[in-house]
């Protein structure tokens, strides 16, 4: 396989500042197909603006950010969100369901923006809950959900038109450690089948647990690259 | 585009579902707003045409003649049908008067002289009559009446008159023009002692008086006329009552669709403030910035258009009532209110300004960048207020209250939205209930307005009175219950330096407690040698208060007046003076001059008015109760009221639902203050004391700016008409006016934030800080 088609993030000395703050200073990653890459630093070093870049929710000051064959840098906002439905999930820290939509409804309305027909969009937003095994609260608000059966359903909704790349920031951060471990299986069953994620985390066991490769962060550079489970025959295809 | 369309369907349904109060809010300041609009229009074409359409529906009588039946014959009256100029005629109509007719029924009180006329037929090529109530008359013994059924006068009922044959009423009927006060069967009026005959013309020459005039004169060549009448008098009478009171309804259209529009304006940006992290998550799934905005749109629009429909619904129906009860005030047939097109265009205006109102707000939720809308939740906002805040907390204040009142400067932007809503509300609010107090004053001003009985000669009476209006006066101040008592006439004048055609309203006797209150500069006369002319008499010939003025009355001594004042009137050429200042023409022969009366408080007019007639009718007088202005004041009464009601209710929803909003958003706020230690009561105490100091800001803001636009908007309103304004009707504000809008800006402020206040205190701490 070329390399092109190989790789799904290429940043390529990104610099992002916020008048004298620092937010990235200059950072150059490359991400394949089917990789799982955590990225790892102290606060306020960067971790959450790379990510920002990566979905196109934020600009960079230079520097050139390529997701799935697409360049970033030079799309504008309408089409940032028509690049960000089709090949981006995100997951986050504090869910952010719509409060206004029951689980189900949260999960198609995804499908929905992509123009799946309503009937097409429920039938695999509840196969999705099926297989993150909370279909019965399909029917449910958020605000009666508990906290990892939010993630679930923000993870379905992530999921929901098949993105290219996963992006989860802090996604146990707000989550009891055996919760925030079913949903670490969870991603990690999907890398396994072939879902290329992007992870920011404080937790460095979860990293290890579930990263091929690990990315530290500090001051809005990359300190140092390991590739914690280079055995994992899955990892480069 | 359909199909990420359904996306965005899909997530404003929701909103709209969620979102109650929003949503109700926005449905009924939109239906209000649509129903006022509705209404003003209806009622700006009512003023337009009410008295036209009536008239030419009804094929109204441009000139009414009446003959002497004793000198001409009716086949010559007859024959003026077929002079050149006249193109149609009715009549001519035998007339004869009932004198002292009254219901034969009825309450005692005093009679009324009548007017009848013998026609066959309530249809015909003039004067149409609508038929109000009953039936037309088959034959003798029966009668119908002007007007409509009231009082003791009523289908079924009888009316009888002194010598003449009882009559059973059966019917009552609308003349657009009054040609008569009741109408009998041509075979029934010779036995009324019939002594006049009545011709009704169309002329083709008639659009203003003296063409009337001249084709009257042209068509009765020769006739001894013994009186006529003119439509233009009785549509000049109309339109006077009414466009006095056009700017008024245009401020207050205005007025409501300005408030309605800030209304919405704020309740969508609330809807954006609040939705921060919403508008971030619809932007992360993919929502590209125009769906966002139309997200916000179409969460507005929904139930704005419902609001719409039934706002058309409420206002066409108001429109139709209003009309009709304007049709009753000035006594006309008929009228519509409300038109399809003019429901279109309240409709579509009203839609086209919401539209408006709510793009800002969603074009701004559109552009916001994605990151910041994101995170707002979870990055702590920059401290701003702090300064206050740890001001406050050093105050000897109970800490929930120090808290209270810190927490609107700590989020200015939401503060700045509840004060907008509170702001306006009362400011419409003190403009509304000023502005119809100015009217209400508008519409009382004239010496009628304060007159309870009148006395002069009888009307149809044969002969003049041989009292000298000394005489009257002396006479009617010895009756008990006489207050005060004055005569009031026009005369024609001649100024030195004036056009020709002034009319002097002369008043002779105790006149100061008759005098409006429509002073608008200056003070009143109070004995001769002083003149107050009307303010747009002034601003024509560049007078000031003053000046002198040689004034003549046709054939007198000229009088040297001094101009003490101005009065509000458009009409260019009045003057208000005591009638002493033209000794010869006062009174010589007999009395001609009709008589105000003012009662004692306690005393009933109608009785004084019958003991009044029973003492003078001998000599040729009459009294009569002085009837509340026939031109529509109550209507317009109801009619401000409703208007103000409905802006202080759309203003009062605006701010209850800024309210609620910013106090639901504060529970999370809440939620923390609880985690360290604050009772549920102290809470709630934190939240009402935060409201209630808003509220009074608003009013604080509210009241002085709804006073100046009012002074604004009157004064201008002065400026612009010719009649000028009333230095009372400017400064119509009573502390109690001022005190009610500011407690129910303070009252609304307190009650919205109440119960999501107890709500907060009472919800479980783990609750709040887990509800997203
Ligand atoms: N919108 C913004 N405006 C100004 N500064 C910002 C903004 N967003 C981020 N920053 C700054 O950029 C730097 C990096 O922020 P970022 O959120 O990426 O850190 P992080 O690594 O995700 O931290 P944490 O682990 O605490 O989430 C920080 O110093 C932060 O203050
Ligand atoms: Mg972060």
């Amino acid at each position: 396989m070329d390399e092109h088609a190989d790789t799904v993030v290429r940043l390529a000395s990104v610099h992002k500042t916020y008048g004298d703050v620092v937010a990235l200073g200059g950072v150059t990653l490359r991400i394949r197909r089917g990789e799982a890459v955590a990225v790892m630093g102290p606060s306020g070093s960067g971790k959450s603006t790379l990510l920002n870049m990566v979905a196109g929710l934020d600009r960079p000051t230079c520097g050139s950010v390529v997701v799935d064959g697409e360049d970033l840098t030079g799309m504008g906002e309408s089409a940032l969100a028509r690049f960000r439905r089709r090949r981006i999930g995100m997951v986050f820290q504090f869910f952010n369901l719509l409060d206004d939509l029951p689980a189900l409804e949260n999960v198609a309305l995804a499908g929905r923006l992509v123009g799946m027909p309503p009937r097409k969009a429920r039938a695999r937003a509840l196969e999705l809950l099926d297989r993150l095994g909370i279909a019965d609260r399909q029917g449910a608000y958020p605000a009666v959900l508990s906290g990892g059966e939010r993630q679930r359903v923000g993870v379905a909704r992530a999921l929901m038109n098949r993105p290219a790349l996963l992006l989860a920031d802090e996604p146990t951060g707000a989550l009891d450690s055996r919760t925030g471990d079913q949903v670490v299986d969870l991603l990690l069953d999907l890398n396994r089948t072939g879902q290329t994620l992007l992870l920011v985390t404080h937790d460095e066991r979860l990293a290890t647990r579930c990263a091929t490769r690990l990315v530290e962060f500090t001051d809005g550079r990359i300190v140092r690259e390991t590739e914690p489970n280079r055995s994992r025959p899955w990892s480069v295809r | 585009m359909e199909r990420p369309l359904s996306a965005v369907w899909a997530a404003s349904r929701a909103g709209v579902r969620r979102r109650r109060l929003q949503t109700v809010s926005i449905g009924v300041v939109v239906a209000l707003s649509t129903a006022t609009l509705l209404f003003g229009f209806g009622l700006l074409a009512a003023s337009n045409s009410l008295f036209d359409d009536a008239f030419a529906r009804a094929r109204g009588a441009q000139a009414t003649a009446a003959f002497d039946a004793a000198e001409v014959s009716a086949a010559r009256v007859a024959a003026t049908a077929r002079a050149a100029g006249v193109t149609a005629a009715a009549g001519p109509f035998q007339t004869a008067v009932l004198r002292q007719a009254r219901a034969s029924a009825g309450m005692p009180g005093p009679g009324q002289d009548l007017r009848v006329a013998g026609r066959a037929d309530p249809g015909g090529p003039v004067d149409r009559l609508t038929i109000t109530s009953g039936r037309w008359v088959r034959g003798p013994g029966e009668i119908v009446l002007h007007g409509r059924p009231g009082g003791a006068l009523r289908v079924g009922g009888t009316l009888s008159s002194p010598g003449l044959p009882e009559l059973t009423i059966v019917g009552f009927a609308i003349s657009v023009t009054g040609s008569a006060d009741g109408w009998v069967a041509p075979a029934q009026i010779g036995a009324l002692r019939p002594d006049g005959l009545q011709m009704l013309y169309r002329f083709a020459r008639a659009g203003d008086s003296p063409q009337v005039q001249r084709s009257l004169a042209e068509a009765t060549a020769g006739l001894p006329v013994t009186g006529n009448e003119s439509y233009v008098t009785v549509r000049q009478a109309f339109q006077e009552r009414f466009n006095q009171l056009i700017p008024f309804i245009t401020v207050f259209g205005a007025l409501a669709m300005a408030v309605s529009a800030i209304i919405i304006g704020t309740v969508v940006s609330g809807a954006v403030v609040a939705g921060f992290r919403h508008i971030g998550v619809l932007k992360a799934l993919g929502f590209t910035p125009a769906q966002v905005t139309a997200v916000y749109l179409v969460m507005v629009m929904t139930p704005a258009l419902a609001g719409c429909a039934a706002g058309v619904a409420a206002g066409h129906l108001m429109a139709d009532a209003m009309a009709e009860n304007m049709a009753r005030g000035f006594e006309l047939p008929s009228a519509w209110g409300a038109t399809l097109l003019l429901d279109a265009a309240a409709g579509g205006c009203v839609v086209v300004l919401v539209a408006l109102a709510a793009l800002g707000p969603a074009l701004r939720a559109g552009r916001l960048p994605a990151v910041q809308a994101i995170s707002a939740g979870a990055v702590s906002r920059r401290g701003r207020g702090r300064g206050p805040q740890r001001w406050l907390a050093r105050t000897r204040l109970p800490a929930p209250v120090a808290l209270g009142l810190g927490l609107p400067v700590a989020r200015p932007a939401r503060t700045a939205l509840v004060l907008t809503a509170l702001g306006l509300g009362v400011t419409a609010a003190t403009l509304g209930l000023g502005l119809h107090q100015t009217v209400s004053k508008i519409m009382t001003a004239d010496p009628e307005g304060h007159t309870s009985v009148t006395v002069g000669a009888a009307p149809f009476g044969p002969t003049r009175p041989d009292l000298s209006e000394r005489q009257v006066f002396t006479l009617l101040r010895e009756q008990p219950g006489t207050a005060h008592v004055m005569s009031y006439d026009l005369l024609k004048v001649r100024g030195a330096g004036l056009p020709d055609g002034l009319t002097a309203e002369t008043y002779n006797g105790d006149y100061r407690p008759f005098l409006g209150d429509n002073l608008i500069r200056g003070r009143w006369f109070t004995g001769p040698g002083e003149v107050v002319p009307s303010e747009s008499l002034l601003r024509l010939h560049h007078l000031r208060v003053g000046d002198t003025l040689t004034l003549r009355a046709e054939d007198g001594a000229p009088a040297r007046v001094r101009i003490v004042g101005s009065f509000a009137q458009p009409d260019p050429n009045r003057l208000m003076l005591d009638a002493r200042n033209f000794p010869d023409s006062e009174g010589a022969a007999g009395l001609r001059r009709p008589i105000s009366v003012i009662v004692t408080p306690g005393t009933a007019p109608a009785d004084y008015a019958a003991r009044i007639n029973a003492l003078l009718s001998g000599d040729g007088m009459s009294a009569k109760v002085t009837e509340p202005e026939t031109g529509g004041a109550v209507v317009f009464h109801g009619l401000f009221l409703l208007l103000s009601l409905i802006i202080c209710t759309a203003a009062g929803l605006g701010v209850l639902n800024g309210v609620l909003l910013n106090a639901q958003e504060r529970s999370r706020d809440l939620g923390v203050l609880k985690a360290v230690g604050m009772t549920p009561r102290q809470v709630a105490l934190m939240m009402v004391t935060s409201m209630a100091a808003l509220g009074a800001v608003g009013a604080a803001l509210g009241i002085p700016l709804g006073v100046a636009v009012h002074h604004a908007v009157v004064d201008l309103t002065g400026r612009l008409t010719a009649g000028g304004m009333a230095a009372s009707w400017i400064h119509v504000y009573d502390w109690w006016l001022l005190a009610l809008p500011a407690c129910a800006g303070l009252l609304i402020a307190v009650l919205g934030s109440w119960p999501p206040a107890g709500r907060a205190a009472a919800t479980r701490t783990a609750t709040v800080l887990r509800g997203e």
